[in-house]
């Protein structure tokens, strides 16, 4: 990710040059790394150390209280053979896909229509917003009585003298259910990050493809599209890295003691890290649970690649201009 | 300037070209989406206000009941919720704090200073920021066993009181905002690293802060997976892991839940709506920045 | 102990390497002593919500009549959640309860970490064992022949039925007449369809068909796994619950919700579901759930007769500040007394006989029309089977409960369901150590 919106810039500090002259050899050094120094620490401690001790317990089977029995590789053989855990996986890319998809369209959708706008602009950023920065618990809790048998989603399609749906009692109503809160969570918060993305395209792309008799359909996607794509770039990644931890919708929704409908009847909300939560804090199978998170690992890390190569396809020159603006626009309003 | 760069832009846009009508219809289209966006806070409203019987009732109640500060009561009758309270905001607070304090004290180090392996360091922290938290939820969770830290607070705000995402941000800023003379002027006062960082870069980096004061307070606000994993004490947990408690303990009383929802929803909407004038405005330059 | 808490240490001291070895140090040793209540004047307990008498809970947070100086603070645990928050807690050695409350399945899933309770016979439980249940006695004991629970109720089952909507029906409704015209599961089915066919508003037998499943497996002497570690899950006993219950489906008879939920709730006061096969306990939530039901309801035999469903153990942990004065609350706490108010506060069926006979035990319920519960509970607890249970037996079980969820709201195939969750539990099982 960083790489791409890594802007290449550095103009080099002036002050270098007085200070490498500067008298007091390396104790100059000192002051800086001690300052950086708290992030290095914690994260060998709570960062580095947990990932590498994870691979450890990855092959060990271990209730988390009595003595770890090694298991080896065949950890990763029984988790492969894990119907749910296949499951899981699968829920959670077709969540993933159900919610990412039409949230990011609505999203690029609201954002042109937002950058039309010149009142109120910021009480509906605000409005728009609010979804994403509240409790996700609490708000499961209230979809979760919108979503039940009697709740208001099939109030209202009774309303309309349709038959209710098992919004939270059959496979795609689970999945819809989800993916609508994902949506509903996400889609300001990207709306605002493609508005940002539309606001730095510099005036002069739409005069030239005026000069050129481009109608508006043409500018939209030949001029727009191409110069939000690294803004596209990111959202995509970062809904594929959140989409793929859903977790707390999953566990809210089906808290459920019936253990008949854990992760939801036919299991069909259990996301990947809901299952690994339920391995290892549930089941107290805390190798089985590492093993998995290396999984989801190596899952997420293809995804964003392949997420990378299908939006960003070849074109790097736009992605550079992109980023050149948006610091341009950044610099005007810092006043320089 | 920028103001006027971008409404000639959008002149230029398939929308924004229209006429009055449809000027109008985008008009309505973004208060219906308001609507939406608004509609289950207002939902969350009608039902912590009624009794259970209305939340099930055909055809809904649409209007909120008058048992709100009933329901409320009831739910500070039935849990700690101001201890919870308490717990979350300790835990918001002090974690925000470390983290603006560390954050910006490296980022002002990477933006204005050379030492050695400064390119590597600052690469490791980019390759750190992209390991899921989840990948090691178990082993974190064994490692605060292990500190006999799991259980208490401290298992929510020191492991993560310095994060990449904020060195990264500030440095960004740093880089674009604090003038290199200002430090040389410092410097010729006899003014050592932290002197100029605390008289003369934070001062200057107050935007920033502000912004990821109030992305890093929501964060841990509203965190749920590693609270519910590392608080064990049922007595000593955060607001979230408290509510989903009473959401599973009290699922025949709904109005209770739904008035406990509320209630923990609030405070966070009120800091937001304050701050979030300085917030909105980095969002998309901070979200994208990584 | 010390030695395994030792060594893990140091293999994490070791691996962290200068830094962290030192914040270990530092940390390590000012770590709290481990229970909950460290540094309190009280113990600390876990329990959920319904599982304890809450008059005597705040009786002994004020203090333990007769043992001066000894309080006790609950705290409340979702059911769901208590198993594997004590595991956490043992786990991370900190915060663990001085006392918990353990469901009749969960204590056997702490078999394999017997050593993190305490042997109760050390603290001298022989002394109260000829007022205890014979049966639920020697359920507290591991393998091994540790006590690592303490009786707290018994679960005797019954059939709960809408009077008011068998009437309807035409069917027999006073309970007598219903045990007697509902002997088995099959004549169960066959009232369930004439329920559905002759009330008005189409009341459905039961909520779901876990609840079936469940009773019929309890009634079994067998469960999934047997004493000598074997699967026995793909035999005839469980064949037979789970046909059942998918006849019930078939038949249309089942209001598929799952328990619990807001529509649960919904169904069960808006009159929609007519029986409930459960135990004594449930009668609590009932009451929570459909208030506006009161009246209503009675109870008589299960079909095919009664047995044992769930009914709770107390644990002293090892990490338990004061094991004599935890032990004595358990004693004052559990005794024939104060099992008998918790009977009639909480329907928590008494583990000690001597309450059986008291006139108190045979109080009328409004709820239930005037009925004596103890009237249909008393002879069930009597003649409930004794059953076997393994540690592994909820993992063998959950699968088999899943799929049958599968089939009744995905409606998956019942014989591919069922093959799945043979196949589901073998294998898992298998990494267990059972075959």
């Amino acid at each position: 990710m960083a790489t791409v919106l890594d802007p290449p810039t550095d103009k080099q500090p002036l002050v270098r040059r007085t200070r490498s002259t500067a008298p007091g050899g390396r104790r100059r050094h000192v002051s800086p790394l001690l300052a950086i120094s708290p992030f290095y620490v914690l994260f060998a401690v709570f960062g580095a150390f947990p990932v590498v001790f994870s691979l450890y317990l990855s092959f060990q089977d271990w209730d988390g209280i009595g003595d770890m029995r090694f298991v080896g590789l065949q950890q990763y053989g029984w988790l492969l053979e894990d119907s749910v855990f296949w499951h899981s996986v699968l829920n959670t890319f077709e969540i993933w896909f159900l919610s990412t998809v039409p949230m990011l369209f609505l999203a690029l959708v609201l954002a042109f229509l937002l950058h039309s706008q010149v009142r109120f602009t910021g009480a509906y950023r605000v409005a728009y917003f609010i979804p994403n920065v509240t409790s996700m618990v609490a708000m499961t809790v209230v979809f979760g009585s919108v979503f039940a048998q009697t709740g208001l989603a099939n109030s209202g399609l009774r309303a309309l003298g349709l038959d209710g749906i098992g919004w939270l009692s059959s496979e795609w109503g689970i999945k819809s259910s989800i993916s609508l809160m994902i949506i509903w969570r996400w889609i300001g918060y990207n709306a605002l990050i493609f508005l940002a993305g539309l606001q730095a395209i510099p005036t002069e792309h739409f005069e030239a493809a005026r000069v050129d008799g481009a109608n508006s359909w043409q500018t939209l996607f030949r001029v727009v599209l191409p110069q939000l794509r690294p803004v596209v770039l990111f959202a995509a990644v970062t809904s594929t890295i959140n989409g793929l931890q859903i977790f707390t919708e999953s566990q809210v929704l089906f808290q459920s003691t019936d253990v008949g409908t854990t992760g939801g009847p036919g299991q069909e909300g259990m996301t990947i890290v809901r299952y690994l939560w339920q391995k290892a804090f549930k089941d107290h199978q805390f190798g089985y649970g590492a093993a998995m998170g290396w999984l989801l690992f190596a899952i997420i890390a293809v995804f964003t690649v392949i997420n990378w190569r299908l939006v960003a396809g070849s074109d790097h020159d736009d992605r550079a201009g992109i980023l050149r603006s948006l610091r341009r626009k950044k610099g005007a309003r810092n006043g320089r | 300037m920028a103001v006027d760069e971008r409404t000639t832009g959008s002149a230029g846009l398939a929308i924004g070209a229209g006429s009055r009508l449809t000027r109008i219809g985008v008009r309505a289209a973004l208060l219906l989406g308001v609507l939406i966006s608004l509609f289950p806070f207002y939902w969350l409203v009608v039902m912590a206000s009624g009794t259970t019987q209305d939340i099930y009732r055909y055809p809904p109640k649409l209007v909120p009941g008058p048992h709100l500060l009933d329901n409320m009561r009831r739910v500070l009758d039935t849990v700690d919720f101001f201890g919870s309270l308490f717990n979350t905001v300790v835990v918001a607070v002090l974690g925000t704090a470390l983290v603006l304090f560390f954050d910006s004290l490296a980022a002002f180090a990477f933006a204005k200073y050379e030492f050695p392996a400064k390119k590597f360091l600052f690469g490791t922290l980019l390759v750190t920021y992209m390991i899921p938290a989840q990948l090691s939820l178990v082993p974190q969770f064994v490692t605060m066993a292990e500190f006999g830290w799991a259980g208490s607070l401290k298992a929510l705000i020191i492991p993560g009181a310095a994060n990449a995402f904020g060195i990264f941000w500030m440095r960004q800023y740093a880089q674009n905002s604090l003038p290199d003379e200002l430090l040389d002027a410092g410097r010729i006062d006899g003014a050592g690293f932290f002197r100029l960082y605390w008289t003369v870069a934070l001062p200057l980096f107050r935007p920033a802060l502000a912004f990821l004061c109030i992305f890093t307070f929501i964060g841990l606000w509203n965190d749920y997976i590693w609270p519910l994993v590392v608080l064990i004490d049922p007595d000593k947990v955060t607001l979230q892991v408290a509510l989903a408690n009473l959401n599973v303990l009290y699922n025949t009383d709904y109005s209770l839940v739904m008035a406990g929802a509320l209630m923990s929803v609030i405070p966070l909407i009120i800091v937001f709506v304050l701050g979030a004038r300085h917030f909105l405005r980095d969002l998309a330059a901070g979200a994208t920045k990584i | 102990m010390p030695h395994r808490t030792l060594s893990r240490r140091r293999l994490l001291g070791a691996s962290l390497g200068g830094v962290g070895g030192a914040l270990l140090g530092l940390s390590g040793c000012g770590a709290s002593a481990g229970s909950a209540s460290a540094g309190s004047d009280h113990l600390s307990l876990w329990y959920w919500k319904g599982s304890l008498s809450d008059e005597l809970l705040a009786t002994a947070e004020r203090g333990v009549p007769g043992v001066s100086g000894l309080k006790v603070q609950g705290a409340q645990i979702p059911d769901s959640d208590i198993d594997s928050k004590v595991r956490t807690s043992l786990s991370a050695r900190a915060y663990v309860p001085d006392i918990t409350v353990a469901n009749s399945d969960n204590l056997a899933t702490f078999f394999p970490d017997e050593n993190e309770f305490l042997d109760l016979r050390t603290l001298g439980a022989e002394s109260v064992r000829s007022e205890y249940l014979d049966w639920k006695w020697k359920s507290c004991f591991t393998p091994s022949g540790r006590m690592i629970g303490f009786p707290l109720d018994a679960g005797p089952t019954a059939l709960y039925y809408r009077r008011d909507l068998f009437q309807k029906a035409g069917l027999a409704h006073e309970p007598e007449e219903v045990g007697e015209a509902v002997p088995t599961w099959e004549k169960f089915i066959a009232a369930g369809k004439t329920l559905r066919a002759k009330v008005p508003g189409k009341p459905y037998l039961v909520s779901n068909i876990g609840n079936v499943f469940q009773q019929v497996l309890l009634q079994s002497t067998k469960q999934f796994v047997d004493a000598d570690n074997r699967f026995i899950g793909d035999q005839a006993h469980i064949k037979r619950a789970w046909d059942l219950s998918v006849e019930i489906l078939h038949q249309g008879l089942s209001a598929r919700i799952t328990d619990g939920t807001p529509d649960y709730n919904a169904a069960m006061s808006g009159g929609r579901v007519a029986t409930m096969t459960t135990a004594v306990w449930a009668i609590n939530g009932l009451k929570d759930t459909a208030p506006k039901t009161s009246g209503a309801w009675r109870l008589t035999t299960m079909p095919d007769g009664p047995a044992n469903y769930g009914g709770s153990y107390m644990t002293l942990t090892r990490y338990c500040r004061d094991p004599e004065g935890a032990f004595a609350f358990l004693k004052w706490l559990l005794s024939p007394e104060n099992q008998l108010k918790s009977y009639q506060e909480m329907a928590l069926f008494p583990t000690t006989p001597a309450a059986y006979a008291d006139p108190a035990m045979h109080t009328s319920d409004p709820f239930f029309g005037g009925q004596r519960p103890i009237d249909v509970f008393g002879p069930a607890a009597q003649k409930a089977p004794v059953v076997y249970f393994s540690p592994y037996e909820e993992t063998a079980n959950t699968p088999f409960f899943q799929e049958l969820t599968n089939v009744e709201l995905l409606g998956k195939k019942p014989d591919r369901a069922w093959r799945d969750a043979v196949n589901t539990a073998e294998t898992t099982l298998s990494r267990l150590g059972v075959s």
